[in-house]
This record gives C-alpha cells, sequence and structure tokens, in this order.
C-alpha cells in the first residue's frame, strides 16, 4: 500500500437530503483546500461527475429514485468515471452491508449520524490509506 | 373356539384313519384268502383222500380173492392127497369115488375163480393129473392092490406147489401196492395235516394282530374324546356340537351356563329345537359384512341357518342384558359346532371407548389448530375438522395418502428421507420443535403453516401427530412490523444525522464561540442525539434478532482472542467511567462455532454495563472457564450489584433497574435483550448473578466446538 503522494482536492458529495447535505458541506469545509460539491440525487451526480471529475464521491446509499449502489453501479459501468473512488454513508452501518458495499466496489463506509467535527478528517484519511496505482 | 375343538378333535381323527388304514383290511383279507385256501386244500384233499380208500379197498379185495384162491388150491392139494393115501391104502372104492368127486368140484369151482393165465395152466395141468387119477382108481377096485404110481404123485406134487407158488406170487403183488398206497396215503395226509396247521396259526396270528391294532385305535380314540372332553371344560367359551340331523352330541358346562341350561337338563341326541327351547331366550343379531344387522331373530331360525349348513356369526342378548357372541360353523365330519362366548364386558367397554372418542374427536375437530395423525410410512390416519379447513381436502379424500401431498417442494421430496432418518437413527431434528414451513392448499396455493410434530405410541405402531396453523396472518403482521420499524428508524435517523451533525458543528464551534450555559445545552441536546440514535440502532437489531433475520457468520475460532478485542474496544470506555478491565490470565480457551461481530456485540453490551456500573476506580474482571462442553465468560464488576427484585426483569425490553438513578446511564433498556436473542442463536446461554452488595456477575456460556460436529447447533436452518 503506498500513501497517495496527492493531496485530496475535490469531493461530490450525493444525499436527497437538503439538511444533511448542508451540515455535510459545513463538515467538510472545515479542511482547508477542499473543494467541496453537493447534489440531490443519483442521477444528477452522473451529470456532473464527467465534468467536475472529482478525487472522491461521497454516496448516500438511500434515495429515491437513484440509490447509491445503483449509482456507483452506472460509474463504474462509464469508461470515464470507473476511477473514481465511492465512499458510501449510510444508517445501515451493519458489518454485512458493509461488506456488501465493499464488494460493490466502495472504498469506504462512513456511518450515519457521523461525528460532524471529524467528517473531513475521516474523509482525508480514506484518500490517503487508499491504494493508488 | 372351533379351532380349539378341532385341535382336541385332531388325534381323534388320527385314530378313526388308523381303524380305517389299508394294513387293518390287509390283514382281514388275509385271513379270508387262507380260510378259502384252507377250504379248498381240504376239499381236494378230501377228494385225494377218497380215492386213495378206494384203491386200498380194492387192493384188499384182491387180497382177499387171492387168500381166497390160495386157501382152496391148498384145500385141492390136501383133498388129492388124502385121495391119493385113501387110493394108496385101497380104501373104499365108494370113499375113494366121493373123494374124487370133491376133488373136481374144487377144480371146476377154482377154475371159475381163477383169471391169471399161468394159474389156469398149471390148474389145468392139476385137473389133467386128477382126472388120470381118478381114471386110475375107477380101474383100481377091479385091481386091488394096483398101487399109485409115484411119478404121477411126483407130478402131483410139483404142479400143486408150482400152483401155490404162483398164486403167492400173485398174492404178493396186491399186497405189496397196499403197502405202498398206504405209505403214500399217510405222508401225503400228515403234510395236508401240516399245511392246514401253519395256514392255521398265520391267519389265527394275523387275527391277534388286527384285534390288537383295532384295541390300541380304540384306545387312542377314546383318549383323545377325553382330551376333547377335558379341552372343552377347560375353555372359556360355551361349545355344543351337533351331528348332522342336528341332535347334541358334546356340550360343555359353559356352554350350560351361557345358554342358562342345567345340565341335567340334557343328554346326547338331543335335538337342537329341544336345546334350545330349554335355554334362555336370545335376541340374535346376526353379522353380515362385518355389521350387526337391525333385524333381530329366533333360535329357532338359527336352527333352520345350522340345518343348511351355513356358517354364521352374531350377537345375542340375553334377558339379563348379558351379550353373547355366538358362532356356527359346519365340520367336514358333518357335524355343527356352535359357540358362546360373553362379550357383555367386551361390548361395554366399546361403548364407553367409542363415546370417548366421540369426545375427543369433537374436541379435535374444535381445536383451532388442525391436528393430522400419519405412520412410519408417511400416510395419514386421521384428519381432523381443522385440518379440512386448512387444506381443503376433505378426510375421505386424504386419508391413507402420503402427507407429501401437504407440502410444497422441496420439502415434500425430502419427507420421506426425513422419517427415514428419524426412525434409523432416532435423532430427532423436527420433534418437539416449532417451525414454520411451507404448506400446499388443494387448489395449488401455498402458505406458511406453524408445524409441531410429536410422536406416540399406539402399541406397537408409532404415530406422528403434526399439529399445524395457518400463519399467514402473522406472516403478514410480522412483515408489517418489520416493514415499519425499519421505515420508522430510517424517517427517524434522517432528522437525527441532521439534527446531531448541526449541534456537533455547533459544539464544535465551528460556528463561534457559545456562552458557556448554551455550550452546556448545546452538550446536552448532542448527548441526546447520540442516545435517541442507540436507541433505534438497538430497536432495529432486536427486531432482526427476533424476527431471526439478524445474519450470522458462525465459523469455529478461538473464543480468547475475541474475548480479548472486545476489551479493547471497551477500555476506554470504562476508563471514562474510572473502571478498569482485566482479563484473568490463568483463564482457560477453546473453539466456539461464533459470529465474531455478534459476540463482540454481545461482550460489549456486558461490559459496558459493567463499566457504567462500577465504582471509581473499581476492576472488572473478565474470565475464561471450560465446564464439560461449554465454555463460560464471566464479567464481574465491584459496582452495587442488581436490586433483588429487578433480577426478573434483567433482560425485559426497556428494563432499567432504577430510573431514579442520579447517574446518567445513557442506556436504551434494550441491550441485554438483545444479548439474549444472540447468544441463543449462538446455542448458548446467557445470566448473571448478584449476591447484595457484592456487585453483579454476567456469563455467557457457549457450547465448545468439537472438531466433528454431529449436528449444528445454532443458526441452521436445516430441519
Amino acid at each position: 500500500m503506498t500513501r497517495n503522494p496527492a493531496p485530496l482536492r475535490t469531493i461530490l458529495y450525493v444525499d436527497d437530503e437538503p439538511d444533511i447535505r448542508e451540515v455535510v458541506h459545513m463538515s467538510l469545509c472545515l479542511i482547508e483546500q477542499l473543494e467541496v460539491h453537493t447534489c440531490d440525487s443519483g442521477a444528477h451526480a452522473l451529470e456532473l461527475l464527467p465534468r467536475l471529475m472529482p478525487d472522491l464521491v461521497l454516496l448516500d446509499v438511500m434515495m429515491p429514485g437513484m440509490d447509491g449502489p445503483t449509482t456507483l453501479q452506472r460509474m463504474r459501468d462509464d469508461a470515464a468515471l470507473v476511477r473514481i473512488p465511492v465512499v458510501f454513508m449510510t444508517a445501515k452501518a451493519m458489518p454485512q452491508e458493509v461488506e456488501r458495499f465493499r464488494a460493490l466496489g466502495a472504498v469506504a463506509v462512513i456511518a450515519k449520524p457521523f461525528d460532524p467535527m471529524r467528517l473531513g478528517q475521516q474523509v482525508v484519511q480514506i484518500w490517503e490509506a487508499m491504494e493508488h496505482g | 373356539m372351533t379351532s380349539v375343538f378341532q385341535r382336541a378333535a385332531r388325534p381323534l381323527h388320527k385314530a378313526a384313519a388308523q381303524l380305517r388304514n389299508d394294513s387293518g383290511c390287509k390283514t382281514l383279507w388275509l385271513g379270508a384268502l387262507a380260510v378259502l385256501v384252507l377250504m379248498s386244500a381240504g376239499i381236494a384233499s378230501l377228494a385225494t383222500i377218497s380215492r386213495e380208500w378206494t384203491d386200498l379197498r380194492a387192493a384188499r379185495a384182491d387180497i382177499g380173492r387171492v387168500r381166497d384162491e390160495l386157501g382152496q388150491v391148498q384145500q385141492l392139494l390136501s383133498r388129492l392127497q388124502v385121495l391119493e393115501r385113501e387110493v394108496s391104502d385101497g380104501a373104499r372104492s365108494g370113499a375113494v369115488q366121493a373123494a374124487g368127486r370133491e376133488t373136481q368140484n374144487l377144480l371146476r369151482q377154482l377154475d371159475s375163480q381163477i383169471r391169471d393165465p399161468q394159474a389156469r395152466d398149471l390148474l389145468a395141468r392139476l385137473a389133467a393129473i386128477t382126472r388120470r387119477q381118478l381114471d386110475l382108481l375107477d380101474e383100481a377096485p377091479r385091481q386091488p392092490g394096483a398101487r399109485a404110481d409115484p411119478e404121477r404123485l411126483e407130478a402131483l406134487r410139483s404142479v400143486g406147489d408150482a400152483l401155490i407158488a404162483r398164486e403167492t406170487a400173485l398174492l404178493g403183488a396186491p399186497v405189496q401196492a397196499l403197502a405202498e398206497r398206504s405209505q403214500r396215503s399217510e405222508q401225503l395226509v400228515w403234510v395236508i395235516l401240516l399245511g392246514t396247521m401253519l395256514l392255521l396259526l398265520a391267519a389265527v396270528a394275523a387275527t391277534v394282530r388286527h384285534v390288537r391294532r383295532r384295541a390300541a385305535a380304540e384306545k387312542a380314540a377314546r383318549g383323545a374324546f377325553s382330551l376333547i372332553r377335558s379341552a372343552l371344560e377347560a375353555v372359556e367359551q360355551g361349545v355344543a356340537l351337533f351331528d348332522g340331523r342336528g341332535r347334541l352330541l358334546l356340550w360343555n358346562p359353559r356352554f350350560c351356563e351361557l345358554r342358562g341350561l342345567d345340565p341335567s337338563q340334557l343328554s346326547e341326541h338331543m335335538p337342537v329345537n329341544e336345546v334350545f327351547r330349554l335355554g334362555a331366550r336370545l335376541s340374535i343379531r346376526l353379522y353380515q359384512d362385518g355389521e350387526a344387522q337391525t333385524e333381530s331373530i329366533d333360535s329357532w331360525q338359527l336352527a333352520e341357518v345350522m340345518f343348511a349348513r351355513q356358517d354364521f356369526l352374531g350377537e345375542a342378548s340375553r334377558p339379563d342384558q348379558t351379550v353373547l357372541q355366538i358362532c356356527g360353523r359346519p365340520m367336514a365330519t358333518g357335524d355343527y359346532v356352535v359357540t358362546y362366548a360373553d362379550v357383555t364386558a367386551l361390548k361395554r367397554s366399546e361403548s364407553a371407548y367409542r363415546d370417548q372418542a366421540a369426545r375427543l374427536s369433537a374436541i379435535l375437530d374444535h381445536a383451532a389448530d388442525a391436528i393430522v395423525t400419519i405412520n412410519e410410512s408417511g400416510s395419514i390416519e386421521s384428519w381432523s375438522k381443522s385440518a379440512e379447513h386448512l387444506f381443503g381436502y376433505q378426510a375421505d379424500e386424504i386419508l391413507q395418502r402420503n402427507v407429501r401431498f401437504l407440502m410444497s417442494e422441496p420439502q415434500a421430496a425430502a419427507h420421506d428421507g426425513y422419517i427415514r432418518r428419524y426412525l434409523q437413527t432416532g435423532e430427532p431434528r423436527v420433534l418437539g420443535r416449532r417451525r414454520e414451513i411451507e404448506a400446499l392448499h388443494k387448489d395449488g396455493r401455498r402458505f406458511p403453516i406453524d408445524l409441531a410434530i410429536s410422536e406416540m405410541w399406539i402399541g406397537p405402531r408409532r404415530l406422528f401427530i403434526g399439529m399445524m396453523r395457518d400463519i399467514s396472518a402473522r406472516r403478514e403482521i410480522e412483515q408489517l412490523k418489520s416493514t415499519f420499524v425499519s421505515a420508522v428508524s430510517h424517517e427517524l435517523r434522517t432528522p437525527l444525522t441532521s439534527i446531531s451533525g448541526s449541534l456537533g458543528l455547533l459544539a464544535g464551534g465551528v460556528a463561534g464561540a457559545l456562552p458557556s450555559k448554551a455550550g452546556r445545552l448545546i452538550d446536552i441536546a448532542k448527548l441526546n442525539c447520540e442516545r435517541l440514535v442507540r436507541l433505534i440502532n438497538d430497536i432495529l437489531d432486536l427486531e432482526k434478532a427476533e424476527s431471526g433475520k439478524l445474519d450470522f457468520r458462525l465459523e469455529p475460532q478461538r473464543l480468547k482472542p475475541i474475548v480479548q478485542n472486545a476489551i479493547d474496544l471497551n477500555r476506554s470506555y470504562a476508563h471514562h467511567f474510572g473502571a478498569v478491565i482485566e482479563l484473568d490470565p490463568c483463564g482457560d480457551d477453546a473453539d466456539v462455532l461464533v459470529d465474531r461481530d455478534r459476540l463482540i456485540q454481545v461482550l460489549t453490551n456486558i461490559l459496558s454495563n459493567a463499566s457504567k456500573f462500577s465504582p471509581g476506580g473499581g476492576t472488572i474482571h473478565v474470565r475464561i472457564r471450560k465446564d464439560g462442553e461449554v465454555v463460560r465468560i464471566s464479567v464481574r464488576d465491584e459496582g452495587p450489584g442488581i436490586p433483588l427484585d429487578f433480577h426478573a426483569r434483567v433482560f425485559e425490553r426497556f428494563a432499567q433497574a432504577d430510573s431514579s438513578d442520579s447517574r446518567p446511564k445513557s442506556g436504551t433498556g434494550l441491550g441485554l435483550s438483545i444479548c439474549r436473542s444472540i447468544v441463543a442463536r449462538l446455542g448458548g446461554d446467557i445470566g448473571f448473578e448478584s449476591p447484595p452488595g457484592m456487585g453483579a456477575t454476567f456469563h455467557v456460556s457457549l457450547p465448545i466446538y468439537a472438531q466433528a460436529p454431529t449436528s449444528s447447533k445454532a443458526g441452521s436452518d436445516d430441519p
């Protein structure tokens, strides 16, 4: 495992709940130099992604319309987006579920409710711990 | 009864057969033949003997005749000599002439008698000599002193001797023949006599033998007959034997007793109608196809059945309410046997049994659960009314069919195997457990049922009783509850995430520094928000644990590292309460089949409880100890212990010992309830001890995992 040489710069957070989006946005913004984008649905995210090309995507699991895992699957089917790492945020943080999400291709799972003061750090730690090659 | 009778009659039949058998007959025939041979031999020998006698008489007549001849010849010769002497002595001529005439008379007489030619020849010569002699004598008176011629005398002597010799020879032949004949006759008579004696002896011996055999057979017959009599006296049934003409031959005391007869009234050869008339009046109902007919008949009608030489079986009631079972059967010998058995007690218990069965079946039919019994081969033996409602089959459609018809695949295919395996191994996999399976309605619809199977022995037969109830409604409610709980938790959690996030940011000073009172209030709000989240998580866990939806990944593994891990995870939490957790280094270790995360969840719950109730500076002692086939993890704190009145409710939901406790414990009251569900799924036990003032000890016991487990103890859904 090699430490990621490039720092985390851009991140897209996808959640249908505007309040949570706002709280997450504020939490992540506690990390300096991090450019945080949010959107309200998987479909919207798939529209934004080719343009934004963020370093990391934070995906809520349970969303109306297209849920987190489906959004992830679409990204994996798209050659341009296939390499963008995805972290799930979910209230369903049972060990078996965590494993299922990992199997879908998520690099990590963050449980909801989260500690807003530590969320940014948590994401950076995940980014730095990721295998890059 | 008839069979007993027949068994007893067997020696009698045997004896009778012996009496009839061929060897006896043969002896008689031989005797008769011997007598016949004797008679013909007698007749033959009588003919022979009479013929012999005739011959003998003839021989004797011959001898007599020849003897007469011989006598006359001798007389003739002596006459001739007398004549000769008188002539020589010069006797008076008159006397000589008289002698001469006498001699000639004798010669003539002889001549008519003698037939033998040689003798006749000699006689002729003798006559010639005599004639000459007489001629001489005629001359002699004239020539006195004439002497007899010596030559002539000589001739006369020699011819006379020859004649005597001839006659003697003639006499010898019949005497010889007579002697031979007599000897032969004697021998013949002896032979016949001996043969007759021998034949007589043989006939006597054969007769004696035959008579002896007959006597032995008769004795055997008498023995068999007395055997039948004593057997009949001993039997519980009343038995009467009638001959082909319906006359009483044989009966036993029990017959008199059951038939209401005085034994002195009965006599041999009494007609059946008379016997029936003397006995108690019976109301008889004959069986037809195993069912008693409704119409009853009289004894005399029964006698008609007997005369028709038909079998009968029926029930007869006496005026005193005694019920008899009567049975009649014609015998091959032409006799007819009637047996009577007292079935009053049987009938009474039968009717009691029928009442009871009716009551039971009414209960079964009105039970809410469908109750079905099957036998060892899986075919259905009873089917309650509720089962008819549940499955749509009427009893007559489904009885004797295999219980597989009521199941959907794959249980249907596997069911025979289940029974077979159980019968072979005796290892119950479904007995005594309630389980939920899918059943198949007559109309093809599948529906969930709750099934409990138990085993029942009726004599040597083993039956399985299945009690079933439709749980579709319950399933729907469960589903509804589950959906509701998860929907509610999600809906609750979403705003809570926003609230806790916002409070977290506020408390973290993201929105700027807060006045101290505001900071304290934000802290309170944040802590309670966290508590609410835990509560929701616990409710979800509990709901899953109780509905069996909690996923378990069972793997055999060492217990100690898991316990150590749980301790490490809770160390800082304990520290927060000023407590220290210590694992007893002298403890044991064992392999267990568990889901690591679930076990840590349980231990965390217990350890955090212990932490919360530990006094400042207290120690929480954790120990692993093997005990037979289980391994036990004990967590002992040095706190105040559990109040006695709360012991019974420790594992209940939302149970917390003391709501007025000044220390904030921030529990949900669901933790131990979840622990109990999880430990139960792991096949273990959870419990506690809390002697007053000695702290509390919680322990979790788990089965030790053996290398080759005979059956999985927990978490397996295999029936």
